[in-house]
């Protein structure tokens, strides 16, 4: 069989560029290893200067990778999340003032959440499983995060789904409905959902099967991933605010 | 380094699946050659896919059951296998595309398999770039997964076996999902890999993609091989016999339009008017599309994957607003609050649309919505559908061509006007085919439209009145299928 030797370049130009990345992200361990501080960070901390930096740092790091407009709907979600909660403290009211215990809640696990979708958006499931990889993380760990990984865009796909074949069914999701048959409206999501969800994880961890996802060989990596300078910088930061979170944040 | 002068060599193997009631294997005597291509059909459940399961080692290492006989695969004993090693040895592709991925960029997917065995990162470079030269899809690689058509995922898939340097394939329906565009791409495929002389295991209803690359044909029932014949023979086939055992067409051009339906007068039914659709401005889907679908024919839409057909179809449906335009039924304008139900979506993947826990349950939820009572109604319906004898049944336990049947039943009981029917054809054998066939046309017979979104050119043939071409967002043609524009249809199908 003829090969055409014309694509063979930039077929290794392409793989190469995917593999050197002109794309500026971190490391995945660093990723996750910051998802940590900021998880214990946003769990230790008082204070709303030690918040403040925290977000303000998650919003740089969004912006090293590029990230803008998750940087921008983000920093706004945080805002009008502050600007609500500074209202509803000053409505002496018990349902206001429950509201207002839900949103100081929110704001607690925000910081995570917004890294966590950063960490989502920004990295390939090859990068974590080279990344882990170079620690000899067993497949029992990196092959359940291929799997969730790749089950998020699923999940997305097979709602849109089962909420497009319930408006054709004449089954409406609105407030109303959810507020006087939340049982049945959760049973007309769920069901389905879950029974095509069942139906795609069957068919997908066969075809895994066919592609040695059961081998016991030392796995390798596509991908080559190295720590930066940049991640120790950005190690750094996150920790000096995680020593400041300790400390009470008592600047004054 | 072969040994043996079989790929695959069966004797009297015997299987039975412990877990569920499908059909195993009775007395399998097969012998594939090194490069042989052979084709397995019969009607769904006749025990085709159970076949390839044990090529490719699913059965009975994922499926468990009970396994009789002697197998060997590449000259070497079943037993004696690795199922990781065997993975190197037989490539498998599967039906569903969007359920045989595992990254979400397609580099890495084609890499996946060499990961999971490991291969060093050298070798798995070269592996893709050889995948991505001997297959020609360079423009797939670096892609998100999420963004190739039907076609595309089906051809990563092979890929993605290819990369693992496999001498045996095996295929499960793999064009079940796909459209005639596709079809056509995914015999290029199949073409290259004979070319290299893999030996070919295929699984299928559609058969006529198959005529220029099978070797031989293999016709399962009751999980026994009962018949088989060479292409040559096969081809001699003739069309009663092929009817009486379910098998779908060879070759596309002997497919005669046979159906004369009264040329009554057209009566109006649903119409568009410059209808445009944009879910981003810079990208139009429709553009400025008109056409009129007469109540009393049955329309076929169709046209290649990604180009507005579904689009289209979900406009009609009320699942997507248009931007600008009008759509009416007899004249009237409807409105896009009003449409959803008044036009009633089945979609190709009718478990979706299931969401009470019994039959009965099903049509008297959509009797409620369509603001009608009544029992008799349902039970009416219900006959009609023949789903009278389940209706205690829980909807999932259904077969694929019962859900059908019981989500058509919803929307007769919605009162709805229109019926659209996503490739309600698609993966049926030709038994099933024909039930459609006169399903649509009983309902048509209680006055309810049918239009039907198609890639199967037997059943558009065998059903269908008229025809609307769509392409690049536009209406590219429109006509009545009969004789004089038979060329024309078959034309589109085969992509010439």
């Amino acid at each position: 069989m003829k090969v055409d030797t014309r694509c063979v370049p930039s077929v290794a130009k392409s793989t190469d560029a995917l593999l050197v990345g002109d794309r500026r992200t971190l490391e995945p361990r660093t990723k996750l290893l910051i998802l940590l501080i900021i998880n214990i960070t946003s769990f230790v901390q008082s204070n709303v200067l030690c918040e403040t930096i925290c977000i303000a740092m998650i919003i740089f790091a969004m912006l090293y990778h590029r990230s803008y407009r998750l940087a921008i709907k983000n920093l706004l979600l945080f805002i009008a999340m502050a600007l609500l909660i500074l209202l509803t403290l000053r409505v002496e009211n018990t349902v206001v003032g429950m509201l207002s215990v839900v949103l100081i809640m929110a704001r607690k696990i925000f910081p995570t959440f917004m890294f966590a979708a950063l960490l989502m958006s920004t990295t390939q499931v090859g990068e974590m499983t080279a990344s882990l990889q170079t620690m000899h993380t067993p497949r029992q760990i990196t092959i359940p995060i291929v799997v969730i990984m790749r089950f998020f865009p699923t999940i997305k796909e097979e709602s849109r789904g089962v909420l497009d074949a319930a408006k054709v069914r004449g089954i409406r999701f609105t407030f109303w409905n959810f507020l006087s048959a939340p049982g049945k409206m959760m049973e007309y999501i769920m069901v389905p959902l879950m029974m095509q969800l069942s139906v795609v994880a069957e068919e997908l961890s066969a075809a895994a099967v066919t592609r040695g996802i059961d081998s016991d060989k030392q796995r390798t990596s596509l991908y080559q991933t190295r720590f930066g300078i940049v991640d120790i910088i950005f190690i750094l930061l996150f920790s000096a605010n995680l020593i400041f979170a300790f400390m009470g944040g008592g600047i004054w | 380094m072969v040994s043996s002068p079989f790929a695959v060599k069966m004797e009297n193997v015997n299987f039975r699946y412990s877990s569920c009631a499908a059909e195993g294997l009775r007395d399998i005597n097969l012998s594939v050659r090194h490069g042989e291509c052979i084709v397995l059909t019969g009607a769904s459940g006749c025990g085709k896919t159970s076949l390839t399961r044990i090529v490719n080692g699913l059965i009975p290492h994922f499926y468990e059951g009970e396994l009789r006989g002697d197998i060997s695969i590449g000259g070497k004993n079943i037993t004696s296998w690795k199922l990781d090693e065997l993975s190197m040895k037989v490539g498998s592709v599967f039906q569903n595309p969007r359920s045989q991925f595992f990254n979400l960029d397609t580099t890495n997917e084609i890499a996946f398999g060499c990961e999971n065995l490991g291969i060093s990162r050298e070798q798995i470079l070269q592996r893709i770039n050889k995948t991505v030269t001997d297959l020609h899809i360079e423009r797939l690689i670096n892609r998100d997964v999420f963004s190739l058509s039907g076609g595309e995922k089906q051809m990563l898939a092979i890929a993605s076996a290819y990369s693992l340097g496999p001498d045996i394939f095996v295929l499960d329906e793999p064009s079940a999902n796909l459209d005639a565009f596709a079809t056509n791409q995914l015999r290029e495929v199949l073409e290259k890999l004979k070319g290299e002389g893999k030996t070919i295991l295929i699984a299928e209803h559609r058969l006529y993609y198959l005529a220029d690359i099978a070797d031989r044909i293999l016709y399962m029932e009751k999980g026994r091989i009962v018949k088989e014949w060479s292409v040559k023979e096969f081809g001699e086939v003739s069309k009663e016999q092929r009817t009486e055992l379910g098998i779908r067409a060879w070759n596309l051009s002997q497919v005669k339009i046979e159906h004369h339906r009264s040329t009554s007068k057209e009566e109006t039914g649903l119409s568009v008017e410059h209808l445009s659709v944009a879910y981003t401005p810079k990208l139009p889907i429709l553009c400025d599309i008109s056409c009129t679908m007469p109540r009393n024919k049955i329309t076929a839409v169709i046209g290649r994957n990604g180009q507005g057909k579904s689009t289209f179809a979900r406009c009609l449906c009320g699942l997507t607003k248009e931007n600008s335009g009008k759509v009416s039924y007899e004249g009237k304008e409807l409105p896009y609050k009003k449409r959803c139900g008044k036009n009633f979506l089945v979609m190709q993947n009718p478990s979706y649309q299931l969401f009470s826990d019994s039959v009965m349950g099903e049509v008297e939820l959509s009797l409620k919505s369509g603001k009608k009572g009544g029992t008799t109604e349902a039970w009416d319906i219900l006959r009609l559908l023949s789903l009278d004898e389940f209706v205690e049944q829980h909807p999932m336990s259904l077969s694929g061509g019962q859900k059908q049947r019981l989500a058509i039943a919803a929307g007769i009981a919605q009162n709805a006007d229109v019926i659209i029917l996503d490739e309600p054809t698609s993966g049926l054998d030709y038994t099933n085919m024909l039930r459609v066939h006169t399903l649509l046309d009983q309902i048509q017979a209680r006055g309810k439209e049918i239009i039907v979104i198609t890639h199967d050119y037997e059943f558009l043939v065998n059903t269908c009145d008229c025809v609307i071409e769509i392409e690049d967002g536009i209406i590219t043609d429109q006509y009545q299928i009969n004789t004089e524009n038979e060329n024309k249809l078959l034309r589109f199908f085969m992509n010439i």
